[in-house]
């Protein structure tokens, strides 16, 4: 076709004006209106990267959280620990088969894979099947040794010299074929090695021996390997462990590792004595049983060996806070702790030359004693360093470090990934809280959206008057869309680079310089592509689309303007109704269907269900548009009243004119509204949020302040008034046993004093369903005998209150008691043990039966509950009474900290500060396009009110009492929808909350500063309207032509 | 304000530049309109006829020369002056009537009254309204009546606060010829009932013939001046 | 004021370049219907340069936007070379537009923020007429006397320049009929009389048929075929 062929000449020829270049010269050579449209597609990219930058900043901090707890990052364990050092292999030479006549070579050799030689090495085999010997044939290192009685002397046993540490010895013999023998490989070998040291006689062609030394050598070569333990531990029976005549009634943990593993894993606390060389630690529930102290000497029976070991006693160490340690390794009951009380820890050297060689020799015998293979293994620490990112992409790096780790000995190292399972947890948290952050900002780049749109269609009528041009030049509509979609696409990439600009400095003055310094680069380059896609679609739907639409009108017909009072699209459709009634369906579904505390999915630590956040998002929208309707409705209602007089000029005519074109003033609010009821929406939820964080971290802790005092110097509760230094308000003695026998079921029981607990610690009555918090106080305190129950108790052992429990209690010698409680009420949860208590007694009553005086820890309430303020009582608890007792001070900071959910401990400040920011900005534009919006559409009127003769205050006062009334009407609406959707946040995020929040806080400050700003906004959008309206020319008018 | 104002104007220049060079679109006019006459400015297109208007009724100042409306120099005060001056003493009439698209054809018309600080001339508000014959649509938006009703109101609205001056710029310009004829009726009408000065500007000769003086302009001089059909027809002019 | 029709006695009678017949255009407004053309119908000779005048709001603008194919007929066929336009759906009328008919409007109707040449040039793009032999865009315009304003842009043009550039972007696009809608409106006489110059010697020079629609009475009588337009209806006479 002639016009495509031109048009590419045209555009390849000096000096020719193409279409791409028309769009692109429109943009740059009419800068107020580029920026005029560039602007809400820059708020709604800046907004939209701010957010995921922020989440992509975040996920560091996920991480670091995530694998702050965990104890143990790798072990890396011998899958055969009782694999001899000795290793022997025998081989035959020659063909793979044999006929009969032929004779082969068979070989032994054995390595001494231990680091001490080996003395005493006897060699013994039996001639394989089908061949036989060749006498004279046998020797040693090539060196020919005698028969012993006309046999190989292999058969009765060949001793051979010493083997030193790594040394290597072989024994060869010949062999005859008797019978022809099809394949050699087939043929059974019994060769086998032992010695002094080892001696269960190891295997010929067992698998090839690893010890944990050279393990560890292979293992110090892996990059972002920082520390490397060895380890053993063991399980010997009750009475194992002796001194003198006391003996260790209980089965015995017995741990090998040397002093360094005291330092990398702090969990391990020394509480007496030090463990020196030649020494060996024991725990103070051992050292309690045995009498023993540092210094004391002990004797160890171990399986294999008829001889017991002595050791002596360096000090004591306390594995209450060692979990990890107890964990079983096997992969049926993996993530188990099976705490033991008695434990014993030998150096490694102890381990290796002494107890390994007893146990193989155990477990070669007809019936082992031992029942399960001890676990050697090394400890890792890994680099963390290189884990200061993503979680999905730290989780790679272990993954992978893993597999490194398994690759050095395959089949011989088995890793167990602590750091992994941590990781995949944080991994789907950090998925959920992209989302969560998103659906929080969403309502914020749907009307950054909306502004572009709003802003676009004004400005469309400005390009009206050009279109027509180049209509009558002869450009085609194809023409025509092809420029649309320049200018879409130009607006699209500028407006993203904007946004993405802005968005990074919001970020970066919000957050902190750098914040963005530990995202990965792979989020961030998602987060860069997914916000340029955000953008596009949003200038699609601001400039393409209407574009697209005002194009297929005729030239002429565009001159009608559309009547001032035509009802918008949305009014007609009842799009408010609609949105409403979807965010009721969503709403009852989620009610139907379980409600809002859904069970958490595998890899996630806490579960939302994402699609109940459209709830709040429809009922934003559709509750705005509802309100709006409901004022058009009232101004319509008003105007109908027959208006005698004018009245005054500003009055009268504003009143006509808002009345009239509320369809303008609608527009303008629902744009305003819904900026205002995101802002206030977000700024709710955060405070209530980070209220509620406060709450649950102090019923983690009991209240603000806990302090353990150690099991060695258990204290009563006059201590209590120790621990009252400056910025104390109140402490309450609890004791806890976890041996509360209820029938056959153990149960945990919580002995309070029933007036101070009140008083420290917070007690919501939701805890307490049926009484409230002050009457089962008071029930605790009226009978000595009350007791609580949980409700899961009170329902497994139906039992309602007024009833008898008998309780068998724990007393000061270890004997049980039989208690009689009555119960008194129920209760829901328990300040101070978030994993669960089933019952709550009198302290005096329980102190009484069990006649122990001691307590186990107390609560302490502070006068000034901030971190900071926690902090300080914390400290001087330390130095002061914690200087002679030792004790633990946990704090609500801390417990925060330990909080398991790395979705629960969100930044939600840092998010809601940006979402603030961005409301300002976006109610300040969207004022300002209603107030220009205003300027443009009514510019005719206003000049000729100017030529009228109207006062330049009165004609000021006209724009600005339009705005001020979008302002303040918005502002109402925007408060009341805002504070709906803060409720059904709070509602939906409940899984966050470990107690549910009882209602919103209201962050009232924050909101004035909001209010304050909208209004400003307004101010400076009216102060430069006034200015342009001072511009206006009456003269205009008669030049109409 | 009942009786008209006499408009004198000196020497008058008003010159634009455009890309550099000086358009002089009124260049040196001395006119004097006696107090309650009716005038039509004449000329083509280009010739300076509007301008000369907007300089008449204090839309602009000139380049040079002075306008004085009575005894009041027109062209020596500041804006806010002008425009209490415009909104008191002047009504326009503009070619398109601009009413306020949000009012009534009565409240347009009311409007120009609250401007004027007139709240009692209610009666003349629904006295013009019936005389011109626009009753059953005083409570119609503009956008619901025909360009000749609007005509009317822009009309109405020009005369309710009883001016000393009313400016027309191409009043008839967009009606067809019987409501041109119409249109300049009741212009005459109105402007000899109050007595104020009608100054009328337009390129139609068959109007203009209808007034009591003829001024004719060509590049922003005054080129004739002869009388019109009503010429003579007024006592004491 | 008869206005008659001349045409030359000599010239044979062709079949015209143009045709209206029986042309209807109705706005609808609300409540309200405007009725722009009521049957009008008429004929551009070919080469001949017609005039037609007519008073504002007589419906020129709309005559002139559904002969140029920019609009469509309410009623009645516009017929260039004998292809009704109003069948054509806007792509096919694009064609033909840029292919065959240039329109000039009343303020010349150059985007704003090219320069001079670069409006040309932009013609020539969009009629999709650049050939390599063609004339270059700078040539047009020193055709036109502004080859020393090549790079100005519109607002910095005097109102003739505004015109003659328009003048020029009308001639980009080698057009057979020419379209010009109040060519010298807003231009005082001596301008005026330059611009219509130019238009006769290109007009002279390429043979083209144009319209002239105007509403002044002395530019319309320099025209060959005289048409007038009043309320909707095409006379002559």
């Amino acid at each position: 076709m002639t016009g495509e062929w031109s048009e590419t000449a045209a555009e390849n020829s000096p000096g020719a004006v193409s279409v791409l270049s028309y769009a692109l010269r429109d943009l740059v050579r009419n800068p107020r209106r580029t920026l005029a449209s560039l602007t809400g597609v820059a708020l709604a990219v800046a907004l939209f990267s701010s957010i995921t930058f922020f989440v992509d900043s975040s996920a560091a901090r996920m991480t670091e959280r995530a694998i702050a707890p965990v104890a143990i990052d790798m072990q890396a364990g011998l899958t055969a620990p009782l694999a001899s050092p000795l290793g022997l292999t025998e081989r035959l030479d020659g063909g793979a088969s044999l006929a009969t006549g032929q004779t082969t070579t068979v070989t032994l050799t054995a390595v001494n894979g231990s680091t001490r030689p080996m003395t005493g090495v006897v060699f013994r085999d039996e001639v394989p099947q089908h061949l036989t010997y060749v006498p004279g044939s046998a020797t040693v290192d090539g060196r020919p040794i005698p028969d012993v009685g006309g046999e190989s002397p292999l058969t009765t046993g060949l001793r051979v010299a010493d083997l030193g540490a790594g040394g290597k010895v072989s024994i060869a013999y010949q062999a005859r074929a008797v019978q022809p023998v099809a394949s050699t490989q087939a043929l059974g070998l019994h060769g086998t090695v032992a010695s002094n040291e080892e001696p269960a006689p190891a295997a010929a062609n067992s698998p090839q021996p690893l010890s944990l030394g050279q393990l560890g050598n292979l293992v110090a070569r892996v990059p972002g390997v920082t520390t490397a333990d060895q380890l053993g531990s063991l399980d010997l029976p009750a009475g194992s462990l002796r001194s003198g005549p006391a003996t260790v009634a209980q089965s015995l943990r017995v741990f090998a590792f040397d002093p360094a593993y005291l330092q990398h894993y702090p969990m391990v606390r020394l509480t007496s004595g030090d463990y020196g060389a030649g020494t060996v630690l024991i725990s103070p529930e051992a050292a309690r049983a045995l009498g023993a102290g540092p210094g004391s000497s002990i004797a160890l029976t171990v399986p294999g060996r008829a001889q017991s070991l002595s050791f002596k006693v360096g000090g004591t160490a306390d594995f209450s806070k060692a979990d990890p340690l107890f964990a079983s390794r096997s992969a049926d009951n993996q993530g188990e702790f099976v705490q033991v009380p008695n434990v014993l820890v030998v150096p490694m050297a102890v381990l290796n030359n002494e107890i390994l060689p007893a146990l193989r020799v155990d477990a070669a015998s007809t019936s082992p004693l031992l029942k399960a293979p001890p676990a050697l293994e090394l400890d890792l620490h890994i680099d963390r360093v290189r884990l200061a990112t993503d979680p999905s992409v730290a989780a790679i790096n272990t993954q992978g470090l893993k597999r490194s780790i398994e690759r050095l000995a395959p089949g011989r190292v088995s890793v167990i990934d602590n750091l992994s399972d941590a990781l995949n947890a944080a991994k789907g948290d950090t998925i959920l809280a992209k989302i969560l952050f998103l659906f929080l900002g969403l309502p914020g780049v749907l009307l950054a959206a909306y502004l572009s749109r709003y802003s676009g269609g004004l400005l469309a009528q400005a390009q009206r008057r050009e279109q027509a041009t180049l209509r009558a030049r002869g450009a085609q509509p194809s023409h025509l869309l092809r420029g649309l979609a320049y200018t879409t696409a130009s607006v699209a990439i500028l407006g993203s680079a904007l946004g993405l600009g802005l968005g990074l400095v919001t970020v970066e003055v919000v957050l902190g310089r750098s914040a963005l310094a530990t995202a990965s680069t792979q989020s961030l380059t998602l987060s860069v592509g997914l916000s340029l896609l955000a953008g596009l679609v949003t200038t699609a739907l601001a400039l393409y689309l209407p574009g697209r639409r005002a194009l297929s009108s005729e030239t002429g017909e565009e001159r009608r303007e559309l009547s001032i009072s035509s009802p918008p699209a949305w009014l007609r459709l009842r799009l408010d109704l609609i949105f409403l009634a979807a965010a009721a369906v969503v709403w009852i579904i989620t009610q139907v269907s379980g409600g809002f505390k859904p069970t958490p999915a595998e890899g996630q630590s806490v579960s939302l269900s994402f699609y109940t956040l459209l709830s709040p998002l429809l009922g934003w929208i559709g509750a705005t548009l509802l309100a709006v309707r409901l004022m058009l409705l009232a101004g319509a209602r008003l105007g109908r009243r027959r208006r005698g007089t004018f009245g005054g000029l500003t009055v009268g005519t504003l009143g006509r004119s808002m009345q009239r074109r509320a369809p303008a003033l609608a527009s303008g609010v629902i744009a305003v509204s819904l900026a205002v009821a995101f802002g206030s929406s977000v700024a709710l939820f955060v405070a209530t949020y980070n209220t509620e964080k406060q709450a649950d971290a102090r019923y983690a802790t009991g209240s603000d302040l806990r302090v353990t005092p150690s099991a060695l110097t258990p204290q009563t509760p006059a201590f209590g008034a120790q621990l009252r230094v400056a910025g104390v308000s109140g402490t309450t003695p609890v004791a806890l046993t976890a041996n509360a026998l209820v029938g056959t079921d153990k149960r945990a029981m919580v002995a309070i004093d029933a007036t101070t607990f009140p008083q420290v610690a917070s007690l919501p009555n939701s805890f307490f369903p049926n009484l409230g918090s002050a009457a089962a106080m008071a029930a605790l305190q009226k009978d000595p005998a009350a007791v609580l129950l949980s409700t899961e108790m009170a329902r497994t052992f139906n039992v309602q209150p007024g009833d008898q429990v008998k309780i068998q209690l724990t007393d000061a010698s270890g004997k049980q008691v039989p208690v009689t409680f009555h119960a008194a009420g129920l209760f829901q949860n328990f300040p101070g043990f978030p994993q669960g208590i089933d019952l709550v007694s009198n302290l005096a009553y329980y102190q009484t039966a069990t006649g122990i005086p001691q307590v186990s820890l107390f609560f302490v309430r502070a006068t000034d509950p901030s971190s900071a303020g926690v902090a300080r009582v914390a400290d001087l608890m330390k130095a002061g009474p914690g200087r002679a007792t030792p004790i633990l001070v946990e704090t609500t900071a801390t417990a925060i900290n330990r909080d398991s959910s790395t979705l629960a401990a969100l930044n939600l400040r840092g998010l809601g500060g940006l979402e603030s920011v961005y409301t300002v900005l976006m109610s300040a534009a969207g004022i300002a396009i209603f107030v220009f919006g205003l300027l443009l559409q009514r510019r005719k009127e206003y000049v000729t009110m100017r030529a009228l003769g109207i006062r330049m205050g009165q004609l000021r006062s006209l724009v600005f009492g339009e705005a001020a009334v979008v302002a303040v009407l918005s502002l109402i609406v925007g408060a009341m929808v805002g504070t709906a959707m803060a409720v059904m946040f709070v509602q939906i995020l409940a899984p966050l909350f470990t107690i549910q929040p009882a209602s919103l806080t209201v962050p009232v400050g924050q909101l004035a500063v909001l209010a304050t700003l909208v209004l400003g906004g307004m101010g400076l959008s009216v102060l430069v309207a006034a200015r342009n309206l001072r511009q206006l020319n009456p003269v205009e008018l008669l030049r109409e032509e | 304000m009942s009786a008209g104002i006499t408009l004198r104007l000196e020497t008058l220049h008003k010159e634009f530049r455009v890309s550099g060079t000086p358009v002089h679109a009124v260049d040196g006019i001395d006119l004097e309109i006696a107090a309650g006459s009716s005038v039509a400015i004449v000329g083509p297109s280009g010739c300076g006829k509007s301008t000369l208007l907007g300089l008449l009724g204090g839309l602009e100042l000139p380049t040079q020369g002075q306008v004085w409306l009575g005894e009041i120099e027109l062209s020596a005060l500041r804006e806010a002056k002008r425009a209490a001056l415009r909104r008191g003493s002047i009504g326009f009439v503009f070619q398109s009537y601009d009413l306020l698209p949000f009012l009534t054809a009565s409240e347009n018309i009311d409007f120009q009254l609250a401007l004027a600080g007139q709240a009692n001339g209610d009666g003349r508000s629904r006295e013009l309204i019936e005389r011109l014959g626009l009753t059953e649509h005083a409570q119609k938006l503009p956008d619901q009546l025909s360009g000749g009703q609007r005509q009317r109101v822009g009309i109405a609205r020009a005369l309710v606060h009883q001016p000393a001056l009313i400016l027309g710029d191409e009043p008839t310009g967009e009606l067809d010829s019987e409501s041109s004829a119409a249109a300049m009726d009741l212009l005459l009408e109105a402007q000899s009932a109050i007595g104020a000065t009608l100054v009328v500007v337009t390129h139609d000769l068959d109007i203009a013939t209808r007034l009591e003086r003829i001024v004719s302009l060509r590049d922003g001089r005054v080129v004739g001046d002869r009388s019109g059909e009503l010429a003579g027809s007024r006592v004491g002019a | 004021m008869a206005v008659e029709e001349r045409s030359s006695p000599a010239v044979p009678v062709a079949e015209p370049l143009a045709r209206l017949q029986d042309v209807f255009k109705i706005y609808r407004e609300g409540s309200i219907e405007t009725v722009a053309l009521r049957g009008a119908s008429l004929e551009l000779p070919r080469g001949m340069l017609t005039s037609m005048v007519g008073p504002s709001g007589s419906g020129k603008s709309t005559l002139l936007l559904i002969m140029a194919g920019l609009a469509l007929p309410s009623a009645g066929q516009v017929i260039l070379d004998g292809q009704d336009l109003s069948r054509l759906d806007e792509a096919a009328r694009a064609r033909i537009r840029g292919e065959r008919i240039a329109v000039i409007f009343q303020s010349g109707n150059l985007i704003p923020f090219l320069s001079a040449l670069e409006n040309v040039q932009l013609a020539q793009t969009l009629s999709g007429k650049l050939r390599r032999n063609q004339k270059l865009a700078r040539d047009l315009l020193v055709e036109v006397g502004l080859g020393k304003r090549l790079h100005h842009r519109p607002p910095q043009l005097s109102g003739g320049e505004v015109q003659r550039v328009a003048v020029a972007v009308a001639l980009a696009s080698e057009p057979d009929l020419l379209l010009a809608d109040e060519l010298t409106g807003e231009l005082d006489s001596a301008t005026a009389d330059m611009v219509m110059g130019v238009l006769s010697e290109v007009w002279q020079q390429r043979h083209l048929t144009i319209l002239l629609v105007t509403h002044n009475v002395e530019l319309a009588a320099r025209a060959d075929h005289q048409l007038r337009l009043i309320d909707g209806l095409v006379q002559r006479a």
